[in-house]
């Protein structure tokens, strides 16, 4: 019923116009600078939605009828002009290159709007300015370039999924990642793999096809999506081909990559010494009761006799290699006033630094848009991918390569028949790579297509229907000298699992000037998406032989398993813009959402906001300032709703289970059936300016963001049968500041602009269920509490040692006056926030005719890394595992001054996870570094070449930071979304150096 | 006149769409079904039993820790934990933390099964049939009744005869939860005494409606008699672990490591099946994976080797006790060193209560009692002598029981309990250290603070 009453209302608005005759305009659009003609120039008739586009020439001709006051004409780069219609035929312009992005339009959703009326919040990403940089996958390009949005690689597996917070962390268990929707759709990025850590699905999509990306932060810009959007919306609007001559673009770059860092672990003399002082001390060597030397301890304890050989292996380098990369990238784009068209595709071949790890993508797409008469516009575009990704284990897998670092470096990695050594004393995973494989295969489709009708010359209706098809294989073979795959004679495994999401979007835009200074836009619309996921997979063991490696030749189907889930969202959405006198804003906008995700009594929520505006310059008594050319300031407030919890979790469920054949049921959750979405109410403050002829521009911003009813995933007493229950309960909060400057520096023959940005974010935690803190504990410091940041680290304060004797101290408490030797004495303490206080990116682009520079930095400050593989690594000689070099300064009773205890093996002495293994984690990353030329234009002519452009591209040239780890910018997955800052073997990143040309015909 | 075309066509398209999406937000699951419909009729309810036995099958239970932690958390002298898992080391080293993942999930999965088992017995109404009611009764009784003597013995304090056992082990909760309403909030642990006593009672009660099913019902003896032996009862554990041998049921196999290949082998009296689809686990998980260190026929490594027998342990074997000779081998998998043949393949089912146990139990009972309930002590022993290839003694004493038991029950999960029970200290500690007692899991007393901490632990 709600729904007919809405449409019915949007029927109505759509009052009903006489056409008047019609006429005709034509002329050319050239730069202001060089004169030279602009091809793809939007042109528009304002007070109706006729537009054209300029050709290869510059040239247009664009049909209007008497309701056009004015010809708007705009292209990205630009400052946008107007001109008044008084009867004119021709109308010839020239466009001057804008120093600030005001004029931009900038999507926004289901719709796009000049970025100089806006009033919320919206960071936006070209991707023309990271031409040359070998993105592995598009959202990465957000890093250091968009405020407000926090990324971190996790870990420099290729494959694996990015972490991305918009203005902080707003939910404890239910999904942090921001929306993303890619030219009206929304597509899953959920994971479908069965890691446990989750795949990118994101990877799929080529950097190349990308125009541009739009990060809607705040509830004025993102309440439209609703339910979905208190994590942010990224925007990601693909390329389309433009009116004018062909153009076909060539690429091709090729390069290499290094781990940023290799650790620094004992060779097989310091390992010795320092297994000899630990198992010492411990008392294990005594000529009564004890072992006679080292070499007989270590043979009873490990089974080999590589004590006594001679070994000196760097299981370091084992697990690490020198990556390559190469890419080679073809579009094709162009046509004419009735049709457009753009055709590309590209293959990209990436060998990671980890041993095993590859990735390949080949992707392909064709867009078309087609005026068919005065009134429709139709169109739409596929996108066929396919990946080929040769994982890299979970970090906390003994097969992860990182963990040969535990491998003591006196053992050999091959053994005299130069078969890989099986006898160590963690396995010996090179084995997986030579006696097994490991590929996931990834095909991806997305589909779209759209009709727009201009009903009446200010009212248009847009229907869009998207389709995203994906379809994962993951295909393993453990071969029978591996561990997991040996003790059972060969195991295989396959795994198929298809997700299919279909939305459509159906909205009705009316917009209108009245008098000249009241600009009307109202949008109202439906949308519905339904997803879909399904899997079958199999496993077996018994293999004939290793010549045989899929499940079909297994002796013993081991396992096989297939389900499916689903989930809908039904929403109604609506907006209204008013903007009065070029100078004041106000926007509003409104969508309820149903979903399945949500108990039967509360599927639909409300999500409204509202945005002002209110650009101070346009006023009189600035109009004309000569410095202050710009100023606008915007304030908003809304709220938003997430609902990434997975599917069915209000309802209690019991699941089927094997009692070795005989069939049975078991409690499989308990769901609390008022579950609903997570409500967050945000507010925005903020102002743009600009300063002589926008040679500065920028923007300061304020925000606050309140979470409440959080998704919590709560921990209840397990005596109930279950360990958690999801409900509605809790608060959050974020609050933060961003700045955003950008400068002209130098105009002329010599270029030299500066881009910085840099955020603030203070989260907290403000409500949880009866105070309780949520704290799994274990080897993991993350806590969820009541007035501290969410994941804070908790645990017991490291207290140095004593240099009486040796012992490891902690702080008995938190007023760390008193240390106890005790472990369990010492009373555990806030130990550092895992959040930075803040971060951001400096960028500078030098430019000389056709030479460019382009110096992308990035920066992290003020948060903490926790080393949970530290109890391994750096436990002065506890057990077998190789150290940090750094344990070598360990006690002894000459070396009293340190903080590394006496070693003592299997006595624990300061090795319990503590603070020990805490560090600050900021870092100064030089994240891309560019270098190009672009060739002089006569010399590419002269070869039939419209543009040649060579170029060399570092990625994390350098990188500064007190980390003593791998790498600072980690986050291990697999121990759970409260572990943030963690770090478990986590591969660093790779340091990527690349060569590559750009040839436009 | 176009713009009606135009009007009508959006509308149509509209249309089209909202009568395709209609009411589609009621989405149910596909793998699993609602707990109200779970338990609807005779044979949901016999399901639900089935079930908590997979639960009590996990690694959590006694797929791994219930069987193995007895054994290392009383190492010393005995078995050496080489392996890497930290949570295992700290049982190892006897100095555990409450934060210690295995301490926890043993918990957790002990209650996940006890909630299992109360939807059962609350279900029972559904079942018409008066002697599938009363065994599917008796069966949730005893997973229910095994649970909460696994919980307290690891939980709680030693169980002191004649004392008041007052001490603080584990909350006792009868109630279903199957829905949300039925959350309980602010358990308080109840006494060593009283769990003692209700899982005594659901033994004796199980008992009661076992009688249709042999199997079950001999497999409640068994464990109510090492509850009884466990109290120091031992008139009482006398009548049980006679029965079982009475019974006729179960008869000793002559190949000493039959019992651990060979599925419900004669003497099996309760065992967890396991099968190559549904196991503790083989890599990470499962008593093979942690106590197996050999290479099979196709060349490959079973096992981590992580718990070796020490040398001192098994050079009290007398050479030729073939318990020695043919149940310990020389590891030559991923580790070397004396290992035991009693968890050597992943997929084999696992022996809780054999009938050596019970002739062990009833021996041990007679000596002390100085009586000869169905047999003289020496003759049991002996029985078990002959087969182990031993010459028979000519007299038995209790340490010789003891001793016996030791040597047969050996890896099986008994020697922490053992120790206790007879008040022998374990390595260096007394039988009744704190330092022997689990802690509270940490993530249980962060969300219920009333739970209090075991002595030693923060």
């Amino acid at each position: 019923m709600k729904r007919k009453l809405l449409f019915f209302t949007m029927a109505l608005l759509a009052s009903i116009q006489v056409f008047a005759q019609n006429r005709s305009i034509s002329g050319k659009v050239t730069d202001a600078v060089s004169n030279k003609p602009i091809a793809g120039v939007t042109i528009k008739g304002v007070g109706t939605n006729y537009a054209a586009q300029t050709d290869g020439n510059g040239e247009y001709q664009i049909e209007i009828n008497q309701a056009a006051t004015a010809l708007h004409f705009s292209y990205l780069g630009y400052a946008s002009q107007l001109v008044k219609l008084t009867g004119q035929s021709n109308i010839n312009i020239s466009l001057t290159p804008s120093a600030a992005d005001l004029e931009e339009v900038v999507v926004v959703g289901y719709g796009t709007q000049v970025k100089k009326d806006m009033t919320g919040s919206v960071a936006s990403v070209k991707m023309s300015d990271l031409e040359s940089v070998p993105l592995q996958t598009v959202e990465s390009a957000l890093q250091g370039r968009a405020s407000g949005v926090f990324i971190n690689s996790s870990s420099g597996k290729l494959g694996q999924a990015l972490q991305i917070r918009v203005r902080g962390t707003s939910s404890i268990s239910a999904g942090n990642q921001p929306l993303f929707v890619i030219d009206g759709v929304p597509i899953i990025t959920t994971d479908m793999g069965t890691y446990d850590e989750p795949d990118n699905p994101l990877a799929a999509i080529s950097p190349d096809d990308i125009e541009s990306m739009e990060v809607l932060k705040d509830a004025a810009s993102a309440a439209i999506y609703g339910a979905r959007a208190s994590n942010g919306v990224v925007l990601i609007t693909t390329k389309k081909g433009k009116a004018g001559r062909t153009n076909i673009d060539l690429g091709y770059f090729a390069g290499y990559s290094d781990p940023t860092k290799k650790g620094d672990f004992l060779n097989a003399d310091q390992y010795r010494q320092l297994l000899t002082e630990a198992v010492t001390n411990a008392g294990y060597i005594d000529p009564v009761d004890g072992y006679a030397n080292m070499s007989e301890f270590w043979e009873d304890w490990t089974g080999t006799t590589d004590w006594d050989e001679n070994f000196n292996s760097n299981w370091v380098n084992e697990g690490l290699q020198r990556g390559n990369i190469q890419q080679i990238s073809a579009t094709v784009s162009g046509g004419d006033s009735k049709t457009r068209f753009i055709a590309s595709g590209s293959y990209n071949d990436n060998k990671g630094i980890v041993v095993g790890n590859r990735f390949f993508r080949t992707s392909g797409r064709i867009g078309l848009d087609h005026s068919a008469n005065n009134w429709l516009e139709i169109g739409g575009s596929i996108n066929i991918n396919k990946i080929d990704n040769y994982r890299v284990n979970s970090d906390n897998a003994f097969a992860n390569p990182l963990q040969l670092n535990a491998l003591p470096p006196i053992q050999p990695i091959r053994d005299a028949d130069g078969q890989l050594n099986r006898y160590t004393v963690y396995y010996n995973n090179l084995i997986n790579l030579e006696n097994g494989n490991n590929l996931s295969n990834t095909y991806r489709t997305f589909g779209t297509a759209y009709a727009s009708a201009r009903i009446t010359p200010d009212l248009v209706f847009r229907s869009e229907y998207g389709m995203d098809f994906q379809n994962l294989e993951e295909e393993l073979f453990l071969g029978t000298r591996t561990q997991d795959g040996g003790d059972v004679g060969g195991y295989a495994y396959s795994y198929q699992a298809r997700s299919i999401n279909f939305n459509t979007n159906n909205t009705l835009t009316y917009s209108k000037t009245f008098n000249d200074i009241h600009n009307f836009s109202l949008m109202g619309g439906m949308s519905y998406q339904q997803g879909q996921f399904r899997y079958t997979s199999a496993e077996g063991n018994g293999m004939p032989s290793d010549k045989f490696k899929k499940v079909v030749s297994a002796a013993i189907k081991s396992n096989a398993s297939a389900s499916a889930s689903d989930f809908s969202f039904l929403s109604y959405l609506a907006r209204a813009n008013y903007k009065l006198m070029d100078r004041y804003m106000i926007d509003a906008s409104v969508r309820m959402d149903g979903s399945s995700r949500f108990g039967a009594n509360e599927q639909y929520g409300v999500f409204p906001a509202v945005g002002l505006g209110w650009t101070i310059s346009e006023e009189d008594f600035l109009k004309d300032n000569g410095t202050l050319n710009f100023l606008k300031l915007r304030a908003s407030y809304g709220k938003t709703g997430n609902a990434e919890i997975g599917n069915y979790r209000w309802r209690s469920l019991y699941g089927g289970a094997n009692y070795a054949g005989i069939p049975g049921t078991i409690p499989f959750q308990i769901g609390d059936e008022d579950l609903t979405w997570e409500t967050t109410a945000a507010s925005n403050f903020g102002f743009d300016f600009g300063l002589f002829q926008d040679r500065i521009s920028g923007t300061l911003e304020y925000y606050h963001k309140k979470t409440t009813d959080l998704l919590l995933n709560v921990p209840i007493e397990s005596v109930n049968g279950y360990s958690s229950v999801f409900r509605n309960i809790g608060d959050m909060e974020n609050k933060g500041y961003e700045i955003t400057l950008n400068s002209k520096n130098l105009v002329g023959d010599f270029q030299w602009s500066t881009s910085f940005n840099i955020s603030f974010n203070k989260n907290k935690v403000l409500k949880l269920n009866d105070g309780q803190p949520i704290y799994p504990g274990g080897r993991y410091l993350g806590r969820v509490e009541e007035g501290q940041p969410f994941g804070v680290f908790y645990g017991v304060a490291y207290a140095g040692v004593d240099p009486a004797n040796g012992d490891a101290l902690y702080y008995k408490d938190a007023s760390r006056t008193e240390t106890t030797n005790d472990f369990s004495e010492a009373e555990n303490q806030h130990l550092g926030n895992p959040h930075a206080k803040f971060y951001g990116g400096l960028g500078n682009k030098f430019a000389y005719k056709g030479l460019e520079l382009d110096i992308q930095t990035q920066f992290v400050s003020g948060n903490k890394v926790y080393n949970a593989a530290g109890g391994f690594q750096a436990t002065n000689g506890d057990f077998f595992d190789n150290q940090y070099s750094s344990q070598m300064n360990y006690w002894t009773p000459t070396n009293t001054d340190t903080d590394i205890p006496q070693p003592r093996f299997y006595e624990e002495n300061g090795t319990n996870p503590s603070s020990r293994y805490i560090q600050d984690g900021s870092y100064f990353r030089m994240k891309n570094v560019v270098l190009s030329y672009n060739l002089p234009k006569d010399f590419s002519t002269r070869y039939g070449m419209q543009r040649t452009r060579l170029y060399v591209s570092a990625t994390n040239l350098l990188t500064f930071t007190k980390y003593d780890g791998y790498d600072p910018e980690i986050n291990t997955t697999f121990a759970g979304n409260y572990q943030l800052g963690t770090d478990f073997y986590t591969p660093p990143q790779p340091k990527t150096i690349t060569f590559g040309i750009n040839v436009g015909f | 006149m176009k713009t009606k075309h135009i009007l009508s066509y959006s509308f149509l398209a509209l249309a089209l769409t909202l009568s395709s999406c209609g009411k589609k937000l009621d989405l149910a699951p596909h793998s699993e079904i609602p707990t109200d419909e779970a338990l609807e009729t005779a044979n949901d309810v016999n399901n639900a039993v089935v079930g908590a036995y997979t639960i009590i099958a996990r690694g959590s239970l006694y797929g791994t820790n219930l069987v193995m932690v007895p054994e290392i958390y009383a190492s010393p002298g005995y078995v050496q934990w080489t392996g890497s898992f930290g949570t295992f080391r700290q049982i190892a080293s006897q100095n555990i933390i409450s934060t210690n993942a295995d301490v926890a999930r043993t918990w957790t999965d002990a209650y996940r099964a006890i909630n299992a088992c109360n939807t059962v017995i609350e279900a029972l109404g559904v079942v018409s049939d008066p002697t599938q009611k009363s065994i599917i009764n008796g069966k949730a009784l005893f997973v229910r009744g095994i649970m909460y003597f696994e919980l307290v013995r690891l939980y709680g304090l030693p169980y002191e005869a004649g004392g008041a056992n007052s001490t603080p082990s584990v909350p006792i909760f009868l109630k279903s939860v199957k829905n949300f309403p039925d959350l309980q909030y602010g358990a308080t642990r109840s006494s060593v005494a009283d769990v003692y006593k209700q899982a005594e009672n659901d033994l004796t009660a199980a008992i009661g409606m076992l009688g249709d099913s042999p199997a079950d019902l001999y497999a409640a003896k068994g464990m109510l008699a090492r509850l009884y032996l466990q109290q120091q009862d031992y008139g009482k554990a006398l009548t049980q672990a006679n029965d079982v041998i009475s019974s006729g049921d179960y008869t000793l196999t002559d190949n000493l490591e039959a019992p651990f290949r060979v599925k419900n082998s004669s003497e099996g009296v309760f065992e967890i099946r396991q099968n190559e689809q549904s196991n503790a686990g083989t890599s990470n998980d499962g008593l093979t994976t942690f106590f197996a260190s050999y290479v099979n026929n196709t060349g490959g490594l079973v096992g981590r080797g992580d718990l070796n027998i020490q040398d001192a342990f098994y050079e009290t074997y007398d050479p030729a006790d073939k318990r020695r000779t043919e149940m310990i081998y020389d590891g030559n998998g991923a580790k070397s060193g004396w290992f035991t043949k009693k968890w050597y393949g992943y997929f084999d089912n696992i022996p809780i209560v054999r009938l050596t146990e019970l002739y062990l139990t009833r021996a041990e009972c007679n000596v002390r009692l100085n009586s000869s309930v169905g047999a003289a002590p020496l003759d049991d022993i002996n029985l078990l002598r002959k087969r182990a290839g031993l010459d028979d003694l000519a007299a038995v004493t209790l340490e010789d029981v003891l001793q016996e038991r030791t040597f047969e029950l050996a890896f099986e999960g008994y020697r922490l309990h053992d120790l206790k029970r007879t008040k022998r200290n374990i390595g260096t500690l007394p039988y009744n250290s704190p330092k022997l007692v689990y802690p509270v899991p940490y993530g249980e007393r962060s969300v219920n603070p009333e739970l209090g901490q075991n002595e030693g632990y923060n």
